[in-house]
């Protein structure tokens, strides 16, 4: 919301030298100021005058224009479409300065050529003047203007820009900022906006008949007819103001119906009196297959949802969002009806939205505005009215609806507000509701407690309970003044929730090996999806009805999408092998359309790149031992026993796909990704391992650090052995290491080399097996671990064909 | 044989000068000075050579000996005391062999701050659903629909229409709806914080995702006021921030809690918002089922991207999902 000073000053003093120290204020008392713009970012910018205009002849559109620069006449090229003669125009003549957002200095104009044409200065538009977002057409400035004068005398104004709240709406209008700024500085509201009863003319002739048929949707309905009104130009100040918000003057009604909304925050509307048929007015919901050609010329389907205005016979206006084409205020109209009323919220929000018509009026009707303000702004219109537009009122005030609730009464005590608050101190109460111009009594039954009745004023829908006023005591007495107390109470029974910490756990452990962590989006586009989860139904996943693109329309039911993208794009950028991993959730539609989705967590891991010679490792690929090798670490921590076994998963290269179980129960998947699949992410050359784990199933099976149990230490001496076994390429090794395994004299037994050679044979490899030896009763000699040795290979030979190379 | 000292002298020496560890120094002892070594055969078989070259290898094989554990002796005290010997070409700025260390993501180390701050006032950890029903999202948190304040939070929706439950899908559009789950299935006292995802139909640009986290907090007992409130904002800022961080209260709008805040601290020079906050409002109580009117409790929600970006001076929230390692790899 923009506020400008000067307009802001004619119902409040504003120290102008103190200004800093009034923004801060508002802030601090929740109508945050966002930006402070001054007028006149330029130098010797001046009122010209648009003498001729003709077609440039070499560029259809662009002009040439002849204008007035202090007397003298010079020629400039323009393309706007708004030139016509003897239209006061912002001039910049060659040398003047202009404020340039490219580069946020001031720079020089120049004389230019365009189109072989000179251009000797320039005609400014709202938005190059920093006065408003309008870039459409030059400025229009008043007719009355001098040429030649100052563009810093007539705009000279300070804006402030106020992010609002959507519980504020009185701060929709210059005169509830005032108040605002009235009750935050203590200085008093200049102008009182009372309710001026009509003057004028008794002679009533025009016929007005208003009829409120769906009451739910409109608390009240103000009209009245005014006659005679000569439809032009709005006076300067008038078109100043509007201008210095950054809105557009259209013609003194309109202008005026404005000028009211954004000055006491009422929308208004105005009919031609003409249009209407029979002088009938009826506020009801469209009825099937109603249309409305509205203002801007579009043709809208109404639905019986919809809120209208209706003659006798069709709709002019959608109510409080837009007015019809038809009904408009036009240059021949000469009799209008003037409307100010109330309606329903919710309502009007969501026809706002079904006919994507935000205006103005919905910002401010949506919020559930008092009927009490209509009859404020109604008055006040008409009195603006009648001195700018002249004529006069020739119906009766048409006042329909209500009875509503005349206004909220909260009881408010001392004690309550102390309470709410944490203060012992006595505040002035009286004091900060009589700077919030709220009307209230006192009770005083009883002495300990001061209490309260307060009626919320009009132009403050957003004071519904006490607590509201708790709020507006504290701010204006200033939230810095509440002292800060360490947090009282009682510190609540331990909730236990020992996956939060699993999941964090984890992450450390993956840490310590290796792993970096990302954070993907959970969301991707289909075809990602789908090449990682070929066999997954369209209607097992969830799609986002409003997705911010196509790259992002689904839910993921896996992490693995993400990761590859996170791979690939780290990979162009390394000249080593990346790991990477995340924790995150995914989703699945769930079969019952009452539930919400199955939102598991899963560890996704992933490892792409060739490990590339350093001064001391070898050169080599990723393969799938750095998968199976990872999981071994992983488990090993987590105190799991787990087997894998290979499955046929197609986004993995066959035989190098496996799934990891434990207690029967699969937890996740490891593969090498197969070609089509990385063909889909474009990854070209490298080899890339993807791990997906089940993270809730890997916490049901982990053994806690706090269930683990001492086992004792051996004090003896342990012996190492190495053997090398040639054994058919069919065997697996862990035939061999079980067997070693089994024996209480083994501690452990490892595979320290394999390898295949022709001379071995075909079909043949030769492994060799570290093996350590220990007692816990004494250090074992060598006769008995070659005895121990001789009975495992004994009771292997039985389960294996192997040779023994020595 | 005298050739055959000569060489193992060669060979002595250079193996010596690529020992650069302690391992390495004692593998070349064995190998030159140990029981099975080439020179103690030598020595060993001494006495079975023929008598005219006996004592000249006796000799020659002896003050090798004595020069090799001369040797060693240096080396070692060379390798012990960081002093270079004449004979090691250690340099140490080659780059080690080096164990890898992964890192967890900026938005986790920063949730872990704020998990721990808030740890040590008796805050708990929760989770909930990131896929929400539109009644805890909005409805139980005061929202009602057709309420102005819903434009607060651009939703992304998963329903278009309402189920038999009356309910919608939506993707969360903070964590508040957390809050409203954890008063409908728990008793008071409350102490909870609750990080997490949350999804927002925004454009994005430097200062906005829309994916991004949220940690949200609850606190409720018999009691509990503003001042509690600002005391436990204060407390955690300090934490979070540094002892001497000047901090900031606002008065600010949410459906949720009433009186609302915004706090903000003073950082390098400028007043940055952190987080939002309020008494919890009436009406979430009412809808949460808690009746006893001497309840009363706050609420207050951050952003961690946010947070990190004060501290850590970044400039571009979508850094933090772009997931590239010269980003992640600083922190």
């Amino acid at each position: 919301m923009k506020a400008p000073i000067n307009w802001l000053k004619k119902y409040v003093d504003i120290d102008l030298g103190n200004i800093d120290d009034l923004l801060h204020k508002l802030t601090l008392a929740g109508t945050e100021v966002d930006s402070v713009q001054k007028q006149g970012n330029w130098e010797g910018i001046v009122v010209g005058e648009v003498l001729e205009v003709s077609k440039h002849p070499n560029a259809d559109r662009l002009n040439l224009v002849l204008v007035n620069d202090r007397g003298n006449q010079v020629k400039v090229v323009c393309g706007a479409n708004n030139l016509y003669e003897k239209q006061k125009i912002a001039f910049a003549p060659v040398g003047s300065k202009l404020h340039s957002p490219k580069t946020n200095q001031m720079e020089i104009l120049n004389k230019t050529k365009i189109r072989g044409e000179v251009s000797n200065g320039m005609i400014c538009s709202a938005l190059e003047l920093g006065l408003g977002d309008d870039h459409d057409g030059i400025m229009d400035l008043n007719s009355d203007l001098k040429v030649g004068q100052d563009l810093k005398e007539i705009y000279n104004d300070i804006i402030i820009d106020l992010e609002l709240t959507p519980n504020r709406p009185d701060c929709l209008g210059m005169y509830g900022i005032a108040r605002e700024i009235a009750a935050l500085t203590g200085s008093p509201l200049k102008e009182n906006i009372e309710i001026n009863k009509i003057k004028g003319s008794k002679e009533l002739n025009d016929n007005l008949n208003v009829k409120i048929i769906d009451s739910d949707l409109c608390s009240r309905y103000m009209g009245t007819v005014i006659s005679n009104v000569k439809i032009e130009e709005s006076p300067g100040w008038l078109k100043s103001a509007l201008i210095s918000i950054g809105e557009n003057p259209i013609n003194n009604i309109v202008d005026i119906t404005n000028y009211v909304m954004f000055e006491l925050g009422q929308p208004l509307h105005a009919f031609d009196y003409k249009k209407v048929k029979n002088g009938k007015i009826e506020v009801r919901r469209a009825k099937k297959n109603e249309t409305l050609v509205t203002l801007e010329g579009i043709n809208r389907n109404l639905d019986s949802t919809m809120l209208v205005i209706a003659d006798s016979e069709s709709p002019m206006a959608v109510a409080g969002i837009k007015g019809g084409i038809e009904s408009g205020i036009s240059e021949s109209t000469t009799s209008i009806v003037l409307e100010s009323a109330c309606f329903e919220g919710g309502n009007n929000r969501n026809t706002a939205s079904k006919l994507d018509l935000k205006s103005q009026a919905t910002l401010r009707f949506e919020k559930n505005l008092k009927p009490e303000l209509c009859e404020v702004a109604f008055y006040r219109a008409i009195d603006l009215i009648l001195e700018i537009c002249g004529g006069k009122v020739s119906s009766k005030v048409e006042d329909e609806g209500g009875p509503w609730k005349d206004n909220t009464n909260l009881v408010i005590s001392e004690s309550r507000i102390n309470s709410v608050l944490g203060i012992d101190s006595k505040l002035d109460i009286e004091g900060i509701f009589n700077r919030l111009g709220f009307s209230y009594k006192k009770d005083k039954s009883n002495k300990d407690d001061d209490r309260w009745t307060v009626s919320s004023p009009y132009w403050r829908p957003d004071l519904n309970i006490p607590e509201d006023l708790i709020e507006e005591i504290a701010r204006i007495e200033g939230y810095e003044s509440i002292p800060a107390k360490p947090l009282s109470g009682v510190i609540p029974e331990f909730n236990e929730n020992p996956i939060l910490d699993f999941y964090e756990d984890l992450k450390d452990i993956l840490v310590s090996i290796g792993f970096n962590e990302v954070i993907n989006y959970s969301a991707d586009s289909y075809e990602n999806i789908k090449s990682v989860c070929p066999s997954m139904k369209d209607s097992e996943m969830i799609k986002i009805l409003n997705p911010m693109s196509r790259e992002v329309e689904y839910m993921k039911p896996t992490l693995k999408s993400g990761l590859i993208k996170s791979l690939n794009l780290n990979i162009r950028n390394s000249s080593e092998n990346i790991r990477l991993f995340e924790i995150g959730t995914s989703f699945i539609r769930s079969k019952n359309d009452d539930e919400l989705p199955i939102q598991k967590k899963l560890l996704t891991c992933g490892i792409i790149g060739r490990l590339e010679k350093t001064l001391w490792e070898p050169e080599r690929e990723v393969d799938i031992y750095d998968a199976t090798g990872f999981i071994g670490s992983l488990f090993k921590e987590l105190r799991i026993d787990y087997e894998i076994s290979p499955i046929n998963d197609p986004i993995f290269n066959q035989e190098k796909s496996f799934k990891i179980i434990v207690d029967k129960n699969e937890l996740g998947v490891l593969g090498e990704l197969s070609k089509s699949v990385l063909n889909n992410f474009e990854i070209k050359n490298q080899k890339l391992i993807l791990i997906e784990i089940d993270v809730e199933k890997l916490f049901s099976k982990f053994i806690p650090k706090s269930e683990i149990k001492f086992a004792p230490i051996s004090k003896y001496p342990v012996s190492n052995r190495d053997i090398s076994f040639d054994i058919s390429n069919n065997v697996t090794v862990n035939l061999i290491i079980e067997k070693f395994n089994e024996n209480p004299l083994v501690l452990e037994s490892q595979v320290i080399d394999v390898y295949e050679d022709e001379s071995l044979g075909l079909g043949t490899k030769s492994v060799t097996i570290r093996t350590t030896y220990g007692s816990f009763e004494k250090t074992l000699s060598g006769d008995e671990i070659d005895q121990c040795e001789k009975n495992i290979l004994n009771s292997l030979k039985n389960k294996i064909d192997f040779q023994i190379r020595s | 044989m005298l050739e055959k000292l000569k060489k193992l002298q060669i060979q002595a020496n250079l193996g010596l000068r690529s020992c650069n560890s302690d391992l390495e120094l004692e593998e070349w002892k064995i190998k030159f000075l140990g029981r099975k070594s080439e020179l103690s055969s030598i020595l060993k078989d001494i006495k079975n050579l023929d008598a005219s070259i006996k004592k000249e290898v006796g000799m020659l094989g002896n003050k090798l000996r004595t020069e090799l554990e001369a040797m060693y002796n240096d080396h070692l005290k060379g390798l012990g005391s960081g002093k270079k010997d004449q004979n090691s070409k250690l340099d140490h700025f080659l780059p080690g062999r080096e164990g890898k260390i992964g890192k967890l993501h900026p938005v986790t180390q920063t949730l872990r701050e704020i998990k721990k701050a808030f740890s040590s006032l008796g805050f708990q950890i929760a989770e909930g659903p990131e896929i929400e029903w539109d009644k805890y999202n909005f409805d139980m948190l005061n929202i009602p629909e057709d309420h102005p304040a819903r434009d607060m939070w651009d939703t992304m929706w998963i329903d278009e229409k309402v189920n038999n439950n009356g309910e919608k899908m939506l993707l969360r559009t903070h964590t508040s709806p957390v809050q409203a789950r954890i008063m409908k299935n728990q008793d008071p006292p409350i102490r909870v914080i609750v990080p997490g995802k949350c999804y927002r139909y925004e454009a994005t640009d430097s200062t906005h995702e829309w994916h991004f986290y949220q940690v949200e907090a609850l606190a409720v007992d018999k009691n509990l006021t503003f001042a509690d409130l600002k005391g436990t904002l204060y407390e955690f800022a300090k934490k979070m921030f540094g002892s001497d961080t000047k901090i900031r209260f606002r008065c600010d709008y949410f459906p949720f809690v009433e009186p609302g805040v915004d706090m903000s601290i003073f950082w390098e020079g400028k007043w940055m918002e952190i987080l939002g906050a309020g008494m919890v409002h009436p009406k979430v109580f009412e809808k949460a089922g808690y009746t006893d009117p001497d309840l009363s409790g706050f609420a207050f929600g951050m952003g961690p991207e946010r947070i990190a970006m004060i501290k850590h001076d970044i400039d571009d929230i979508r850094l933090f999902y772009s997931n590239d390692l010269r980003f992640l790899n600083q922190f």
